[in-house]
């Protein structure tokens, strides 16, 4: 639909009308940005701003070491996640967008058919693998689940990533006598660090978001990760709210810049699936 | 030359495949496996073929067909809102003549809550509709309304409730690829239509949905098939509660396997699921217009 010219007072209209729309659609999260700030004698008072501001609530979540060593635990998971995923993914991502291939087409389609088999029942099999293998309350299957379950998009979108580079590239450091994994890490990498750096984050965010394979694979409240401690946090019955809202936000807001940051470099890799077809 | 080219392609291509098959394909066996032979409790199995008991056992469960339309009314419901509701933001961003900037930041803002982690958006819905300490009950409480407010508590709405957070989470997600298919749409469809006198909702109607039919109809059936499965918020939100008027099929088979420790019938009952999921995604590709 072309609109190209619209009269002053309706495109003002407009401003107004998006600007309310996204008011009203980070308002949950934005009360409990403010919730964090009450005091916690009184969490949930009325109004919308604090009657007092504090920041007393984020000292105790530093000072709590369970929340701490949750908080270490989601950084080792999901940096290994992501780092393992970005080894795997890039030689794979780097065949798919140089190579043609006899199987290139049926492997790209079983990596779109990947995501959908319910994650749920990948759990009981990894599950029952784990506890026979010995691997059970470890974070070895976590890395593992994690990076299996993100290495479909890693794959597809390090392939848009290496596209974007003109083949002329590597084809002179191979005159100059590299091979073509030597190009691929000497030539190709550097110029793609962008798009690497916005995958591994993509992935490192996935991977700190995960709950159900943190649930079942930890039982030990030690190596328990930042998601299950909050789950199992708010399933209790005396809730303590004014530590668990602010644990929330500091486990959410730096995750938030940081897709900021990086959508634009994995938009395509994401649409792949869906545009496609 | 090129044999060496083809050599390179698949030792590239060699990890990652090989961990594919170690991690998802002899696993997607083995749950068959499971699911055919493996009764009782625990991870000790005798595998013999039990004539198909736990397959059985998933339909003689009286309340098996109830979780079953719950299921398919919370990932039916969810995929028509998030789908309309991110069309129609996707829309607004594209054709509205507003600055640059301010629709970029717009966007930005729209996709936050996406870009929060499940766990804290089951928190945060849980604070924000409860009966003592969420907001909505404090404000009716101070209005003088002696109604309790607590819908995540109440048998009628605690389905809805759970299907409304996961359309608020993640419509954006939507919105995004439908806008970068909508960016796609060649100009000249619009100008052309133009031409012959329609209006914008006469090509919204005519060009706009037939040019990204595909593309709404993949997400459409993404929707379905990965909120069908779709474990994290109903459990931090009702484990399935009150009395299993939220529960889904994989809240079903989460309990089934990692409380009750019946890992064939969970299989059995994860079947199911994943032979709909199969079946949904085989009618939506059949429908899809192939170029």
């Amino acid at each position: 639909m072309l609109i190209n010219r619209m009269p002053t007072w309706q495109k003002a209209i407009w401003y107004v009308v998006l600007l309310v729309l996204g008011i009203i659609c980070i308002s949950p999260y934005l009360w409990m940005i403010m919730s964090s700030f009450r005091p916690s004698t009184e969490p949930f008072a009325l109004g919308i701003f604090p009657h007092s501001w504090t920041v007393t609530n984020y000292f105790r979540v530093f000072k709590d070491p369970e929340l701490m060593s949750s908080f270490l635990n989601s950084f080792k998971v999901a940096f290994t996640s992501a780092s393992l995923a970005l080894i795997l993914g890039i030689p794979a991502g780097y065949s798919f967008a140089r190579f043609r291939f006899k199987g290139h087409s049926f492997m790209m389609s079983f990596l779109m058919v990947v995501p959908t088999f319910p994650g749920i029942l990948l759990a009981i099999t990894l599950f029952v693998m784990v506890v026979k293998i010995g691997l059970y309350d470890t974070h070895y299957p976590l890395i593992l689940a994690n990076t299996l379950i993100n290495l479909p998009f890693t794959i597809w979108n390090l392939r848009t990533v290496f596209e974007a580079v003109t083949r002329e590239i590597e084809e002179s450091a191979m005159v100059e006598g590299c091979n073509r994994l030597q190009a691929l890490i000497k030539v190709v990498l550097p110029i793609t660090l962008p798009g690497l750096a916005a995958t591994f984050a993509f992935v490192y965010i996935l991977s700190w978001n995960e709950y159900l394979f943190a649930t079942i694979f930890i039982s030990t409240s030690e190596k328990r990760l930042i998601t299950t401690t909050m789950a199992s946090a708010i399933g209790q019955f005396n809730v303590d709210y004014a530590k668990l809202i602010p644990a929330a936000i500091l486990s959410t807001i730096p995750l938030i810049f940081l897709f900021m940051v990086i959508q634009r470099y994995i938009i395509k890799g994401l649409a792949m699936g869906s545009i496609k077809g | 030359m090129p044999r060496i080219k083809i050599h390179a392609a698949y030792w590239f291509v060699l990890p990652a495949m090989l961990f594919f098959f170690l991690l998802a394909i002899y696993p997607s066996g083995f749950v068959l496996f499971l699911s055919l032979f493996a009764t009782g409790k625990g991870t000790a199995f005798s595998p013999n073929f039990t004539n198909f008991s736990n397959f059985i056992a998933v339909w003689n469960n009286p309340n098996f067909l109830r979780i079953m339309r719950q299921t398919l009314f919370y990932a039916g419901v969810a995929t028509a809102m998030s789908i309309f509701m991110g069309f129609s933001l996707a829309l607004l961003l594209n054709v509205l003549p507003l600055r640059m900037g301010f629709i970029r930041t717009m966007r930005t803002i729209f996709l936050i809550p996406w870009a929060i982690t499940p766990t804290v958006v089951a928190i945060l819905f849980r604070l924000i509709l409860h009966p003592q300490v969420g907001p909505i009950a404090i404000f009716l409480k101070s209005i003088g309304l002696s109604v309790v407010f607590g819908p995540l508590g109440q048998p009628k709405w605690a389905l809805l409730c759970v299907t409304m957070t996961n359309v608020w989470m993640f419509t954006p997600f939507y919105m995004l690829m439908i806008l970068s298919a909508l960016q796609a749409v060649d100009p000249g469809l619009y100008e052309a239509a133009v031409v012959d006198g329609a209006n914008g909702s006469q090509q919204i109607v005519y060009i706009t949905i037939p040019s990204i039919r595909n593309t709404l109809l993949t997400l459409a059936m993404f929707d379905f098939v990965s909120t069908a499965a779709y474990f994290d918020l109903t459990w931090i939100m009702t484990q399935g509660g009150p009395i299993n008027t939220s529960e889904i099929i994989p809240t079903l088979v989460y309990r089934t396997a990692f409380q009750s420790f019946e890992f064939g019938k969970a299989s059995a009952i994860g079947m199911v699921l994943f032979s709909i999921s199969v079946v949904v995604s085989i009618i939506v590709l059949r429908a899809l217009d192939k170029e």
